[in-house]
């Protein structure tokens, strides 16, 4: 009798060890799962590039299906922006060359700029701004009311001021940058401000995470 | 004795003028590079009030710019937007940065295309003080300092 009791007692508590052992494992799982999810990733059902026509600095069409094949950084602004327009490019500019350092193909990245102020950024005048900062960068464009469908529907915004005596106006305009994949998915956003290091890592995460999904 | 008088005269204004240029300090002046044609461009500084009282800078003008203006760029709820300031008011013994992403001169109408490396006059004006000439160097977009470029 005192032996069975025993031993029901060295079972219960085996299973209770068991047990708390296996929801240990359990959460440390979980808790890796959700390690493993890189900041400012919007996943799951990530927002895609709309069907929109805007126009690149050689004056060709520019649509989802260009930004298809490859990971891309979006960033909107205008060419007569002095300040914070530059400076997000150089810092993109040092992305790339981060990336090139890391030995990860020249391929893996692009980046588009694009100008919410088509009344003055022409095609030409886009080729000579963006090249300016990196051969490679492409400069977009269009007309208001696709940048109206394209920016509402990505969540970014722009607002054209009122022109000042000399006739120049400024433009309000969202200052992140938006990570494209190669299916044309708005999968990551980076927040201001923005420093080269931290973005080359995160792009780095977020793209391992996507490619492990699909 | 009257040499040395005329001396001394000469030397009077220079004097003053080396006191009241310690009041208000302006330090590594520049502007940044832009491609070609492009205006405005952006110019940053360091002002450092070393008087006991307030210092207003009322504007900057330059003989190589139409028209240089005081911005400020604000960054709120992710959404860039550009400040225009009339003045800068500097309190007794407060650093002011003009920095990229925050405040900036805008400096519009270049008279001659400026590339990295040139040279250009500002004049910064002052509420009850005299004016200051600062030198400022024209420098590459790429802040970091090397220059580099890299180009596939």
């Amino acid at each position: 009798m005192n032996n069975q009791r025993i031993l029901i007692i060295v079972a219960v508590l085996i299973g209770v060890a068991a047990l708390g052992a296996g929801t240990g494992s359990y959460l440390a799982r979980q808790a890796d799962r959700e390690a493993d999810i890189p900041p400012g990733l919007m996943w799951p059902s990530p927002k895609t590039f709309p069907d929109v026509t805007l126009y690149d600095q050689t004056g060709d069409d520019f649509t989802a299906s260009d930004l298809k094949g490859q990971w891309s950084m979006v960033f909107f602004g205008f060419t007569h922006c002095p300040d914070i327009c530059p400076m997000t490019l150089s810092v993109l500019d040092r992305v790339e060359q981060q990336l090139a350092d890391r030995d990860v193909s020249e391929q893996a990245l692009r980046t588009v700029f694009i100008s919410v102020d088509p009344k003055r950024d022409t095609p030409d005048r886009l080729a000579e701004y963006v090249t300016y900062f990196n051969e490679d960068f492409i400069g977009v464009s269009g007309k208001s009311e696709a940048l109206d469908k394209l920016t509402r529907s990505l969540g970014a915004v722009y607002h054209i001021g009122e022109p000042d005596e000399q006739g120049g106006y400024t433009v309000d305009h969202s200052a992140s940058v938006f990570l494209f994949d190669p299916q044309a998915r708005l999968v990551s956003v980076f927040t201001t401000p923005h420093e080269a290091a931290d973005m080359t890592e995160q792009f780095l995460a977020v793209r391992e995470f996507i490619e492990r999904q699909d | 004795m009257r040499y040395i008088l005329l001396l001394f005269f000469m030397l009077l204004p220079g004097l003053c003028w080396a006191g009241d240029k310690a009041e208000v300090v302006i330090s590594d002046t520049w502007i940044r590079e832009t491609p070609p044609g492009v205006s405005p461009m952006a110019g940053y500084l360091e002002l450092d009030n070393n008087s006991p009282e307030t210092i207003v800078l009322t504007g900057v003008s330059s003989r190589d710019f139409k028209r240089i203006e005081l911005h400020r760029t604000r960054v709120e709820g992710e959404i860039a937007r550009m400040e225009r300031k009339e003045s800068l008011t500097l309190s007794p013994g407060q650093t002011v940065k003009l920095q990229p992403g925050d405040y900036h001169l805008m400096l519009f109408g270049p008279s001659r295309p400026l590339r990295a490396g040139d040279q250009v006059s500002l004049i910064f004006t002052f509420k009850d003080h005299p004016p200051q000439t600062v030198e400022a160097v024209i420098r590459e977009h790429d802040r970091g300092g090397s220059g580099h470029h890299h180009h596939h």
